[in-house]
């Protein structure tokens, strides 16, 4: 590596650790914290609050405190999707889905320490990533577009089927209904109006934080309260909770090859500008679930479950600051308000970036560190108070989660006709698990939808004007083989388990 | 008609109706959106011709069941037919829709409390004013976000 490189990473990480300047990320990340913490806020809206306190500080202490910022919020969503089943931002929905099982089986103190192990390691992979990657940055973001993006749907797509649960059909009728779903709102590229059915409300397409909401926290109240369930956990007391933090911390390195695929998942995809902040930890748990096998637990309880989608939004952290420092292109909301504190300063994004201010860079970059690993150490160090929730009576429980659902829901786009939407999915969701149909395939399509729609239709419209060669781009044929060893490796590891039996 | 039959039966209503709409749009922005609509389609007459072909499994033996081990100790909750409980979760947005965020959801918290969990007078107040003070701590004053108001508020003000 570039000497200029490893001297800036050392200049950054003595500015970081240095009295008093480390005191900016742990406020940065406290402050982060608390937004993540509360439904329907994120660090975008503390990034933008900021905006104004910070801009007449020098870029320094700008880095540390932005920097913390990115990395403070990622985990602390997680906490209320494990607990409740209301994620804290669309990042941690993924979380919920095996989370919140492992609860209601008294397992949470297994699932926090997982998720805050997971979060803290992925984050140091995502980063070391980062700065591997810096050299070849550039390059690298450039290479990738709508056809790389439309592989990469695509290549998420063919895990539904893993995560369809017990029939096949209704998964991919789930799927399909997902689609339905994303289509409502305005067409990007014709900008008319699809399947509003004449509703104002949907004009601006349905958001996936009050359907999750819906889908998810309402509709397990609502069987809460039909079942006539005691507590979330089925105990009365936290001495009486199985599982511990220790096994949560040991499941991720018995999970280790799993947890390294999913961090490199999280980076990879965190890299590419405007896929959202969602995608990674849904791809990364659709991994886990077809590389686990159809008889694996995934949807129940299952910790990979939890592992694997925790990893991949911490990597994706380090990862979306490459197109922002190289390109001046933001990943998401986030960047974007970060990209937009940089040029505030005077510093411009690009290879002037890169060359003359590198050593900022990596003040930004480690303080992202510290402040992913302060939420870790923090979450693990409040397990048990925090677990002890899943032993409170559900009559009592029941309306804070439920105002608390409220909240989310109508803080994330401040509109109350979110908090309609998500009674509304309640009861769809509801009636989804009476019936046996599952839900995991509809939130995943419902997130991908979008990036395959206006990806297939870019290409298609870049391949009609000869502008694009479709084969010749590498990242597409690496995708494409990653797409096809999706399609075989079920039936793979289905046919290596019967040999497994017959050997027996 | 099979308890699962008719959630597959109003799904592919939903499927045609999506169908139907997307009628009147350009190709661009219908040709997607009919590819799915048309795959998803198929597939749920597939599964209303499995729904009608056997018995089936009775609704509580799902795909999403989970096997929890409940303590035997634990004083048993009301439980509720689904119709109620949904009526009870829809009394929510209705609430705050009138009353906002903090009173409503305080108020909503104090009903449910006394009416659905037959809580004493005292605690339903105390977890009530609890609630409210807590959100309108956190969200107010601390994250300084605005908290919808209410109907009423609007039209007071």
């Amino acid at each position: 590596m570039d000497s200029a490189v490893v001297n800036a990473a050392i200049e950054g990480f003595l500015l970081v650790f240095s009295w008093p300047y480390i005191l900016y990320p742990i406020a940065g990340t406290l402050l982060a914290m608390l937004f993540s913490a509360a439904p329907g806020l994120n660090s975008s809206s503390l990034m933008a609050l900021a905006i104004p306190l910070t801009y007449a500080w020098d870029p320094l202490p700008v880095m540390l405190v932005f920097g913390a910022f990115v990395g403070g919020a990622t985990f602390m969503g997680s906490i209320t999707a494990i607990l409740f089943n209301i994620p804290g931002k669309p990042s941690n929905a993924v979380t919920l889905l095996d989370g919140y099982p492992l609860t209601q089986q008294g397992k949470a103190k297994t699932a926090i320490g997982s998720a805050a192990t997971a979060s803290a390691l992925g984050s140091t992979l995502g980063i070391f990533i980062l700065i591997l990657m810096i050299p070849f940055m550039r390059n690298a973001a450039i290479a990738l577009g709508p056809a790389e993006y439309l592989m990469l749907a695509v290549w998420g797509l063919t895990m539904l089927a893993a995560l369809a649960g017990n029939s096949l059909i209704k998964g991919l009728v789930a799927a399909g209904l997902g689609f339905q779903l994303a289509f409502i709102g305005y067409d990007p590229r014709t900008a008319e109006l699809r399947f509003t059915f004449g509703i104002d409300y949907f004009a601006d397409g349905l958001s996936l934080v009050p359907v999750l909401l819906g889908l998810f926290a309402l509709a397990e109240v609502i069987d809460l309260m039909v079942s006539g369930r005691a507590t979330l956990s089925g105990r009365q007391k936290a001495s009486e909770l199985s599982g511990s933090v220790g096994d949560g911390i040991r499941s991720v390195f018995r999970h280790f090859p799993l947890f390294v695929r999913s961090s490199a998942i999280g980076a990879v995809i965190g890299a590419i500008p405007g896929i959202g902040s969602s995608v990674a930890g849904f791809i990364a748990y659709g991994h886990a679930s077809q590389s686990a096998g159809a008889r694996s637990g995934f949807g129940h309880g299952d910790i990979r479950g939890v592992i694997a989608p925790e990893a991949a939004n911490d990597a994706k952290d380090g990862g979306a600051l490459i197109p922002t420092l190289a390109l001046g292109i933001p990943g998401g909301t986030g960047t974007a308000i970060l990209l937009g504190v940089l040029t505030l300063h005077g510093l411009t994004p690009g290879r002037e970036m890169l060359t003359d201010h590198l050593a900022l860079v990596f003040v930004l970059i480690w303080s992202l560190f510290l402040s992913n690993w302060i939420t870790s150490l923090l979450g693990l160090s409040l397990v048990n108070p925090m677990a002890r929730l899943s032993t409170i009576r559900t009559t009592r429980l029941i309306p804070i989660i439920l105002v608390l659902a409220a909240i989310g829901a109508i803080q994330y786009r401040g509109l109350l006709a979110d908090l309609f939407c998500a009674v509304v999915f309640g009861v769809v969701g509801y009636l989804m698990k009476r019936h046996g149909w599952p839900r995991i395939p509809l939130v995943m399509a419902f997130a991908l939808a979008p990036l395959f729609e206006n990806s297939l239709h870019l290409t298609l419209r870049l391949h009609e004007l000869g502008r694009i060669d479709f084969w010749s781009r590498p990242a597409v044929i690496i995708l494409l083989g990653l797409i096809i060893f999706n399609l075989i490796l079920p039936a793979f590891l289905g046919r290596l388990r019967a040999i497994r039996r017959q050997s027996k | 008609m099979h308890q699962k039959t008719w959630m597959t039966l109003v799904l592919t209503i939903i499927t045609l109706w999506f169908l139907q709409e997307s009628i009147g749009l350009s190709s661009v922005a219908s040709f997607i959106p009919r590819v799915m609509l048309s795959l998803t389609l198929f597939l749920l007459i597939v599964q209303l011709l499995l729904d009608l072909r056997g018995p089936g499994l009775p609704s509580s033996h799902t795909a999403e069941t989970i096997d929890i081990q409940e303590d035997a100790s634990i004083p048993a909750v009301r439980r509720m037919p689904a119709w109620l409980v949904i009526l009870w979760i829809t009394v929510l947005p209705g609430v705050i829709w009138l009353f906002g965020v903090t009173a409503g959801g305080s108020l909503f918290c104090l009903v449910f409390m006394k009416w659905y969990a037959s809580e004493t007078w005292k605690t339903s107040l105390v977890f009530a004013i609890t609630l409210g003070l807590a959100v309108q701590l956190v969200f107010s004053g601390i994250l300084n976000t605005t908290l919808y108001g209410g109907v009423i508020a609007q039209v007071l003000a």
